[in-house]
């Protein structure tokens, strides 16, 4: 289903006309399907993509919030594209107990950056940190799950696949009602939306499990 | 990158009162179930309850290894001085209370008629009388930061420093760029009955016995830390040379103000929704200091040539400022406190000084125009959170069946934050194929193995 399919859908469910719904604006109707989406993508973390960090002089901490123009909600995996080289993500703690580094003012090297840290949600440490400025070909690449942008145009399709797409229309039917105070019928609709948004969550974290036999090593698949 | 408007204090209590189904207005209406105000009122308990139990926010200040610069004694003695509270370049004087500001103490500069004040409660001017006072620290004795920075002959640096109040827990401390551990007062004074005076390099702190609010540094700090000389009697940090610690080449770098101006017809940064920078191009300005002195500038828009004294570094340097116009937004090296937003206002140096790294409170929100520091989808939690507490207020709007609704929402959602938190930390992973390269354990500050037991 596209927006403008989910839309239908959910003022059918409101009684409402499609094209020019009386009691609700478009605009209520728009604002609770695209927070019912964000909030399947951030219960399921089912949003995954990479971009590219600029690299500052000296610069350790990188403030996701700022940085990227979307949400970041996990790290993944940072790639530095000037040694082709992943990075180790490590804890702040690992820095000062000397298991990277034996220099214990590891904050002041600068060099080619090997390992990463998070200090709380967003605030992505890097080590050794950049001596100079460096432009988008020598940077990093940090794949992350975050937030998909709202769904604005009739043609937007959401992230995850169609068959659980009914979980937004049953969370913007849930929404909308609660705001008429129909709290009877809303909670119907919240504990349908429940169901929908826990079949998005086995359905992103089962997607190597079903298929997996055995472990990998350096050499490849052991069996 | 588009901009997504933001969410403020009053947006959000109006979104709450459509919700809740009563009349979205900021004006008081008797006839209302809820108030703007008292919407407001949860919206800054939820934020609030969502820092302190995910500890969302994390944040990197100074303690200075300063000398203690204080002018009175009582608390009430504050609403006798008229200082200016200077926001973003904007000087407003706020009379006896002003509003809470995270580090405001040190956002006041001196003007020439108003008066500097120093929050302090320090009543002695010497190290001996310490024992000998009910209370209260130091010493200080000097009133005024010129008589720091020029006329000083006996600098003493507290071994206690006051917190910053946004403070919510400890998350690292270094000194000198080195971890510093806290340490328990009972093993401190079993070596040495005199820890809190005897000076030498700062090793450990403590926490567990001069009030929550208080650190203490373990040794006294026997070393002022660099600092840089605030020229200027108010206004936004404006240039600087010498601020690349170490190095006798300083490249200063400024981008232009967060609302994206055009500078040489070519757009600086694009604003984001935190009103940070996409790298740009830089433009150079044809600005060269060659005084070599740090300088705090008013709110001018112009560098300011400062001879160079005779106790400043020696080098005359070439600063190059990176846009010709704007605030000073990101340097080599330092770190930009209590952002995303905002100016900045002051820097320290980490040379002999001691670095906290903690989570924090979110910033107070007291104007309806005030945003939120979170990001949006965190947000909608502390909607939960308002709803909740509106719905179960007694009276005509109570509704006991939402109010639990909305709890289990929010609750759900700090239990989300918190599971995000910490599988980030738990999920420390290593390259596919290679292996965890453990390096011997670097020296740490402590005894040789083989020197005996000094028996403290």
């Amino acid at each position: 289903m596209n927006f403008g399919e989910i839309r239908e859908r959910v003022t059918q469910g409101l009684a409402e006309s499609a094209s020019n719904p009386a009691y609700w604006t478009q605009d209520d109707i728009d604002t609770s399907i695209n927070e019912g989406y964000t909030e399947m993508c951030d219960a399921s973390e089912c949003h995954e993509r990479y971009v590219t960090l600029p690299q500052y002089a000296l610069m350790t901490y990188f403030d996701l919030r700022g940085l990227l123009g979307e949400t970041v909600l996990v790290p993944l995996r940072v790639f530095t594209v000037m040694t082709k080289r992943w990075m180790i993500f490590r804890h702040a703690r690992d820095m000062d107990e000397g298991r990277c580094s034996m220099y214990a003012q590891w904050e002041t090297v600068s060099g080619e950056p090997r390992e990463v840290f998070m200090r709380s949600l967003w605030q992505l440490g890097v080590y050794p940190r950049s001596p100079g400025d460096l432009d988008k070909r020598d940077s990093l690449r940090l794949h992350f799950r975050g937030l998909p942008k709202k769904m604005v145009r009739d043609s937007d399709v959401p992230v995850f696949p169609e068959d659980l797409h009914d979980g937004i229309v049953e969370y913007a039917l849930y929404d909308l009602l609660c705001q008429d105070q129909e709290v009877l019928i809303a909670f119907d609709h919240w504990d349908a939306y429940q169901g929908w948004e826990q079949k998005l969550i086995d359905y992103v974290q089962s997607r190597q499990i079903v298929d997996k036999r055995h472990g990998m090593s350096e050499e490849g698949p052991v069996f | 990158m588009a901009m997504e408007t933001p969410v403020t204090l009053g947006s959000l209590a109006l979104e709450i009162l459509r919700r809740l189904g009563d009349s979205p207005s900021e004006i008081p209406d008797a006839s209302r179930i809820w108030q703007h105000t008292e919407i407001e009122r949860y919206i800054v308990d939820g934020t609030n309850q969502l820092c302190f139990l995910s500890l969302l926010l994390w944040d990197v200040d100074y303690l200075d290894n300063l000398p203690n610069t204080a002018n009175y004694r009582y608390e009430w003695e504050r609403k006798y001085f008229r200082a200016p509270q200077v926001t973003v370049g904007l000087e407003v004087d706020l009379g006896p209370d002003p509003l809470p500001i995270p580090g405001g103490e040190r956002l006041r500069f001196k003007s020439p008629t108003q008066t500097e004040v120093y929050f302090t409660d320090a009543v002695f001017t010497q190290p001996w009388e310490w024992s000998w006072m009910p209370g209260g620290h130091g010493p200080s004795n000097h009133t005024s930061r010129v008589d720091r920075d020029a006329f000083l002959v006996t600098p003493y640096v507290n071994a206690d420093s006051e917190l910053p109040s946004p403070v919510l827990q400890m998350d690292r401390a270094t000194w000198d760029d080195r971890k510093i551990d806290p340490a328990s007062s009972r093993e401190l004074e079993r070596r040495d009955t005199l820890y809190e005076t005897v000076p030498g390099d700062v090793m450990a702190y403590l926490q567990d016995k001069d009030g929550l609010r208080r650190l203490r540094k373990w040794k006294r700090p026997s070393v002022i830390a660099d600092y840089y000389f605030a020229i200027g009697l108010w206004g936004v940090l404006r240039g600087g040379a010498n601020q690349q610690e170490g190095s006798a080449a300083s490249v200063f770098v400024m981008h232009i103000d967060e609302f994206g101006s055009v500078f040489s017809g070519v757009l600086d940064a694009e604003p984001s929704v935190f009103h940070d920078f996409t790298p740009a191009v830089p433009v150079l300005a044809t600005i060269t200091v060659t005084g070599g002195i740090t300088v705090l500038d008013e709110f001018s828009g112009f560098e300011v040539v400062i001879p160079p004294p005779a106790f400043v570094d020696p080098f005359p340097l070439p600063v190059e400022l990176f846009g010709g116009t704007g605030f000073l937004r990101r340097l080599p090296g330092y770190f930009a406190s209590y952002g995303p937003f905002g100016l900045a206002r002051r820097m320290s140096k980490s040379r002999s000084n001691v670095r906290i790294e903690f989570y924090r409170r979110h910033r107070p929100m007291v104007w309806r125009n005030s945003e939120f520091e979170i990001p949006l989808h965190y947000v909608t939690y502390i909607r939960h959170y308002a709803m909740w507490q509106a719905l179960k207020h007694r009276g005509p709007g109570q509704d006991l069946k939402l109010a639990k609704h909305y709890q289990g929402r929010w609750e759900s959602g700090v239990r989300r934050v918190i599971a995000r938190r910490d599988a980030i930390h738990a999920a420390r992973l290593f390259r596919f194929g290679g292996t965890d390269e453990v390096l011997p354990r670097g020296r740490f500050a402590k005894l040789p193995r083989n020197m005996p037991d000094p028996g403290f």
